[in-house]
């Protein structure tokens, strides 16, 4: 294995190596002075003074440091007298490469001749590229890269003058999977660009001779010798990078994405990174993973709901394939609604939104989904205990088009049903969802994609009362390049949510409410690369929301109920956006772009207008206005500008700014006293303002040890404004004026999120702190005649200040690795009743303050340890086992905090769902 | 996907559910705020009547607490003291009747027996109208009684009401007893027995309003309340089987005041439900001076009061039941005294004296006592002078 990863460095290098591998170019000479010296002081200083990198495995060298003092050395008398009496061997080559290993001497040469004759040996590879040898002929066609070649675009005729542009897509190479995010770039000078969502880039270069660089997170980076001459196409596949446990993992000098990237505020995470987190029942979870990331906190245990840097549940834009989700989980959240083997990757904005994206105040998380294999048909089935889950994937029509279906589908019941607890013989659980994704290639210039999803939950608790609820969407793109520098996407799509409630329990009074939102979305992005310097985004949306905000409809012959029907909502939210990426520089880059919002409040409906100055409620109705159908209600619009720029301070670490203001015209009420929360989803009309939010954050981020410690420390001031809250004794249910009982706050959050991830090495992982704080103030400064705690601040709901995660995966080889977690955060604030008292005859509550005591802490342990089958290559099946204990202290953790009044006296109750160490087990087959 | 799936073992639960009490030290600390309730009398011989009592722990059963021994007193805009006497030592504070002149504005003033002074904020009397009509119906879906509060306020000045009533119903017994015990002796009750004082076949219970009613009309051209709820009885409820009262008072508030109570009356409904309100945090007019951090329960206003009374029989419900169903009624023999047939010694309070049976030897038959003496279910045999 170790020789063979060494020929294989030799081959990526191979084309250029000189056949005297050691004996250097006529270095330079330098002063070297060192003291108790690591390996990292040396690879600094060799860069700095010889322009050497050195590259070594950074687990061999842990113990290791060295002294040295030497004067007007070369390279080759440093490495001597560092390692001649240890047992390192080290090697040099021609390209200013070093090589330090415990295993042997790395060969830096091929036998002569093996892949070229003229062996005119040169000192850089810029120099090599111009060396006209080895030449492949282009004819404009498209290729598939292959590192060892020259790959020439366009006829040399020795008139490398101008700029040409190279555009074409970064792919798998194993199934064909388009790489979003991928990052093209030279170095000298620097320029660089980033694959879109599919895969695509447009780099506009100088003419003549480059050493394109392609990397991407989790894959093998690629260098590309190319000779540019004019405008072309080249399309590149990158493979996985199997990390070797027991070889070489390569110490080198390039900044990693996390110090590089141009936005700040972004977590990028591919599946196997979420993969590797145990999760309950083995199954990956991506939104548990998202929920360990610093600045995002969960609402509680099983809770659908994450908050964003200080923002409320409903203020997040999650988005799946370009569908909206609403509920983007299963069972209240013990599963998430997405299917991990048929994500791709995950994006969470945090700050820097890109301006494409608008509606929700705090963030964006932007689930992608794989693309089928187009070059063979594929399968994953997993099962276990409750869930069982297949997916295929392969290519039609010779790979033009790539189809991937999946499916997960649970089958608790028979465990609940064997129970010998009564309660649970009586109860249901049981969820589905359903995952489509086709592509297709109509030319070179066109394609289509065609994404459903369709997502169900049951659940029945004690043959008491019946929760429902579902996600669906489906959405056509078709995405064209119009030449070199421009192309875009439309997108007509539908998506809807929608839950329902019933109730035979007490025949009388059975019930079913529901409730659901549709919309039909509309857009059209542009990417136009105006320049290197310049990259423009921009586009055109359009959503028309349709709600049906509750319907009580009597449940069972029995029923009395009577029949309640708040009246539909419709709405149009459309928008244009225009952004500029502009890098400045190697070091200085800026991202900046305004979107324009209107919001356009539809009718039919009936509006009311209350009196100014006072408190609302159906006292202070002054006025109803009947609006019929079709006609404009009311309009809001408002720009929103989006602001990033990044600092290189040196090679490992960066400073990042960013200003953001965003606009929210949907929002959810949630009763969160009740046993079951039940959300509202509810429209700005004349009575709702919208929602605005202005961001400031600020990021440095600093890689240690190589690149295989990467850190950040994001701080952010945000404020808030018409954000909901809710009057005291507010009724949200089936309420038909529900501006009567929620009132304009006013908030400001603040927090600092630190991160230690480490990427690389046996043991990997990483931990997050955060602390934020989230206040709202609902005074009476906006004549609404009414205030929350007197107009002072008080926390949010979802104010919790500390925050800790930490995620860990310890591979012991490459079949078996452990995993664990754990997860604490600060409790919830709540408003408690404190007391009780008869007045006027009745018996009444006696509240705190809003806000004012918090639940218990949260604080959560699981372990799980995977192994898989064997890993030989030509193995029809492969394997793998998970199995591991969720909630391993088995903390009583609270779901849902609520009071009963019985028999007089009130009682605190809490819930706890997962009360106990859960054990699981899974099997998963891949084909 | 073959064999590997029968080596599954595993022992699991989805739903580790569990329930456990939640009571956080901010519940379980002593609670015990001062709640004043009562509405300063404006009216012509007006009695001001404050109660004083003490919130209770969310676990507490213990119904009232009283507050006693507190000094309370009116206080006037122009400095006249009207002192409040607790007379029966239950925290039911009353003045004489007074006229308070209503251009004048009050306040009310309390020292507690720890020694703690409260005071309320000056308010501003308001008159309250007469009602103009106390009316009921029979629900058409439920078959249940309505019954509705008509007002109106010609000087459209009052807007803002509140309402709580008194409720007396009459339940009879199922079996009638002339005989009655009285320590142990056995009395007859003669003739005209369900005039005696000492009759236990006719009961009237007494309830005071269970609920907060609050209304008004801002939302109108005129001052009217045409047909407000304000309370509602169950198909074939006990109240109407024979014969039904309600006294209805009427207050005017403030809006402040109107928008205190209807905040208690949120708090007062049921929780635990799927449509929970969201919970209320009240701010009272009334403020402990001599530790200001201390809360108060309560919303002093004044006002004149206006009262009306509505009677409703079972004749004039339909199909409404005469006599509650499901009393066990078992009865037995035995045998009496002989020295006096009249001495009543049976262990088993449960039961009572029927009537006496047997030619020579006089026997007693007793039966359940539920099912002569209305008493046990509560009310007293005294009818109410408005009966």
């Amino acid at each position: 294995m170790t020789r063979k990863l060494y020929v294989l460095i030799g081959l990526i290098v191979g084309v250029f190596l000189s056949p005297n591998g050691t004996a250097a170019q006529a270095g330079l000479n330098a002063n070297f002075k060192c003291t108790a010296c690591r390996m990292q002081d040396l690879g600094d200083s060799v860069l700095a003074k010889y322009h050497y990198q050195l590259f070594y495995d950074v687990r061999e060298f842990d113990e290791f440091s060295f002294s040295i003092n030497v004067q007007d050395a070369t390279i080759e008398q440093v490495f001597s007298q560092i390692f001649s009496t240890t047992k390192y061997k080290y090697s040099i080559d021609v390209f200013n490469r070093a090589f330090v290993s415990l295993q042997g001497k790395i060969k830096t040469n091929l036998p002569a001749n093996l892949f070229i004759q003229n062996g005119n040996w040169l000192d850089t590879a810029r120099e090599v590229i111009n060396v006209d040898y080895n030449r492949v002929r282009n004819n404009d066609k498209l290729k598939i890269a292959s590192e060892q070649k020259l790959i020439e675009i366009g006829k040399n005729v020795g008139r490398d003058i101008g700029k040409a542009i190279i555009t074409g897509y970064v792919k798998d190479i194993s199934n064909g999977e388009a790489i979003s995010g991928a990052t093209i770039y030279i170095d000298s000078p620097f320029i660089s660009t980033h694959t879109d969502q599919f895969g695509y880039y447009s780099l506009s270069l100088p003419k003549g001779g480059h050493l394109l660089k392609v990397s991407s997170m989790g894959k093998k980076e690629v260098k590309l010798q190319l000779g540019l001459h004019e405008d072309g196409k080249l399309n590149i596949e990158l493979s996985d990078f199997v990390e070797n446990l027991k070889e070489i993992i390569v110490y080198n000098k390039e900044k990693s994405a996390n110090v590089r990237s141009m936005q700040m505020g972004i977590v990028k995470l591919n599946i196997k990174s979420i993969k590797s987190v145990p999760m309950v029942f083995g199954e990956a979870d991506i939104m548990k993973v998202v929920l360990t990331l610093p600045g995002v906190t969960s609402v509680g245990e099983a809770t659908t709901g994450f908050n964003v840097r200080g923002g409320s549940t409903d203020q997040n834009l999650i988005l799946f394939n370009n569908a909206t989700i609403y509920n983007p989980s299963h069972l209240f959240g013990f599963f998430s609604a997405f299917d991990p083997d048929i994500v791709k990757s995950i994006e969470l904005y945090k700050s820097a939104i890109p301006e494409k994206y608008s509606g929700r105040l705090s963030s964006v998380l932007d689930v992608e989904m794989k693309e089928g294999n187009n070059k063979k048909w594929t399968g994953v089935a997993g099962i276990s205990p409750l869930t069982s889950k297949l997916t295929l994937e392969g290519p039609l029509n010779d790979g033009k088009t790539t189809v991937i279906v999946g499916g997960r589908t649970t089958y608790s019941n028979w465990i609940l049903h064997s129970l010998p607890n009564e309660a649970y013989n009586r109860s249901d659980a049981n969820f589905y969802d359903l995952n489509l994704h086709v592509t297709h290639t109509i030319n070179a210039k066109n394609n289509l994609y065609l994404t459903g999803y369709m997502s169900n939950d049951n659940f029945n608790f004690n043959n008491d009362t019946a929760y429902q609820y579902g996600n669906k969407s489906i959405n056509l793109k078709w995405r064209h390049v119009y030449n070199n520098r421009l192309n875009g996407v439309v997108l007509i799509g539908e998506d809807q949510y929608q839950y329902g409630v019933s109730s035979k329990y007490v025949p009388i009074n059975g019930y079913q409410l529901s409730f659901d939102i549709n919309q039909l979305n509309f857009r059209a992005d542009y990417n136009y690369k105006l320049s290197n310097k310049h990259a423009l985004d921009f586009g055109v949306t359009s959503i028309k929301y349709l709600l049906h905000p509750g319907t009580y409809q009597p449940f069972g012959a029995a029923s009395l109920v009577v029949p309640n029907v708040v009246p539909i909502e419709q709405a149009l939210e459309s928008a244009i956006y225009l952004g500029d990426s502009y890098t400045v520089n190697s070091k200085l880059s800026i991202n900046a772009g305004v979107h324009y919002g209107v919001f356009n409040y539809l009718g039919a409906h009936d509006v009311y207008t209350y009196l100014p100055n006072m408190s609302r409620s159906l006292a202070s109705i002054m006025d109803t206005l009947h609006y019929h159908a079709g006609s404009l209600v009311k309009t809001y619009s408002a720009p929103e500008y989006r602001f990033s720029m990044r600092y290189e301070l040196g090679n490992n670490s960066s400073m990042k700014l960013s200003y953001n203001t965003t606009s929210q015209y949907i929002h959810m009420l949630s009763n969160t006293t009740a046993i079951s929360p039940t959300d509202i989803w509810k429209l700005s009309d004349p009575n709702i303002r919208p929602q605005k939010g202005t961001q400031y954050a600020m990021g440095y981020y600093k890689n240690l040890a190589g690149n295989t410690i990467e850190t950040s420390v994001e701080v952010y001031y945000k404020t808030i404004e018409n954000y909901i809250d809710y009057k005291s004794g507010a009724s949200l249910v089936l309420n038909h004026h529900i501006e009567t009982d929620v009132l304009n706050s006013n908030g400001k959050a603040y927090g600092i999120e630190f991160l230690v991830k480490k990427n690389a090495g046996q043991l990997n992982g990483w931990l997050s702190y955060t602390y934020s704080r989230t206040f709202l103030k609902t005074d009476n400064s906006n004549g609404q005649g009414e205030s929350i705690n007197n107009g002072k601040y008080y926390p949010a709901d979802f104010d919790k200040p500390h925050n800790v995660s930490v995620i860990a995966n310890y591979q012991f080889s490459h079949r078996i690795s452990i995993s664990g977690n754990l997860v604490y955060s600060t409790g919830r604030p709540i408003t408690l009743p404190l007391a009780q008292f008869n007045i006027g005859g009745a018996s009444s509550l006696y509240y705190s303050e809003r806000n004012q005591y918090r639940i218990p802490d949260y604080f959560r342990t699981d372990i799980s340890i995977n192994i898989e089958g064997n890993h030989k290559v030509k193995q029809k099946l492969h394997n793998a086992w998970s199995f591991g204990v969720y909630n391993l202290t088995a903390r009583q953790n609270a779901y849902s905090v609520y009071f009963i009044n019985t028999n007089g006296h009130v009682q605190g109750n809490q819930l706890s769902l997962f009360g106990t160490m859960i054990p699981f087990i899974t099997y998963n087959v891949k084909f | 996907m073959k064999q590997p799936l029968s080596y599954i073992v595993f022992m699991m639960l989805l739903l580790s559910a569990c329930v456990k009490p939640y009571d956080p030290p901010a519940i379980k600390a002593s609670n015990n705020y001062l709640v004043i309730d009562g509405v300063i009398n404006t009216g012509n011989n007006g009695v001001t009547t404050v109660v004083l009592s003490r919130s209770k722990n969310l676990s507490d059963t213990v119904s009232f607490i009283p507050e006693l021994n507190a000094k309370i007193k009116i206080v006037s805009g122009a400095g006249v003291i009207y002192n409040l006497v607790d007379s029966n030592n239950l925290g039911k504070y009353a003045s004489q009747p007074l006229h308070l002149n209503t251009a004048d504005q009050y306040k009310i003033q309390i020292t507690t027996a720890n020694g703690h002074q409260y005071q309320s904020a000056f308010v501003i009397p308001k008159t309250t109208p007469s009602i103009d009509s106390i009316s009921w119906n029979q629900d058409l879906i439920n078959n249940g009684v309505n019954i509705k509060v008509s007002t109106h306020d010609p000087e459209n000045a009052t807007k803002y009401y509140r309402w709580d009533f008194v409720e007396t119903w009459q339940h009879n017994t199922k079996e009638i007893a002339q005989w009655v015990n009285v320590n142990g002796y056995i009395h007859s009750l003669g003739i005209d027995f369900l005039n005696d004082p000492l009759q236990i076949h006719q009961c009237w219970t007494t309830n005071a309003s269970p609920k907060i009613v609050v209304g008004n009309s801002t939302g109108l051209a005129k001052d009217i309340i045409s047909l407000q709820s304000l309370h509602f009885i169950p198909f074939n409820d006990e109240r109407l089987t024979i014969r039904y009262s309600v006294l209805v008072s009427q207050y005017a508030l403030s809006q402040e005041a109107y928008n205190y109570w209807q905040l208690v009356q949120n708090n007062s409904q049921n929780l635990g439900s799927l449509f929970d309100l969201m919970p209320s945090q009240l701010t009272s007019n009334i403020t402990c001076i001599s530790d200001p951090t201390e809360q108060v329960i309560g919303y002093v206003s004044a006002s004149s009061i206006q009262q009306k009374r509505l009677f409703i029989s079972n004749s004039e419900v339909n199909n409404w039941i005469k006599q509650l169903p499901g009393f066990e009624c078992s009865s037995q023999l035995i045998d009496t005294d002989p020295a006096d047939f009249r001495i009543y010694k049976y262990a088993d309070t449960s039961y009572a004296p029927w009537y006496f049976t047997g030619n020579n030897i006089p026997y007693l038959v007793i039966i359940k006592k539920s099912c002569v003496d209305c008493r046990v279910k509560g009310g007293t045999n005294a009818k109410p002078n408005f009966w």
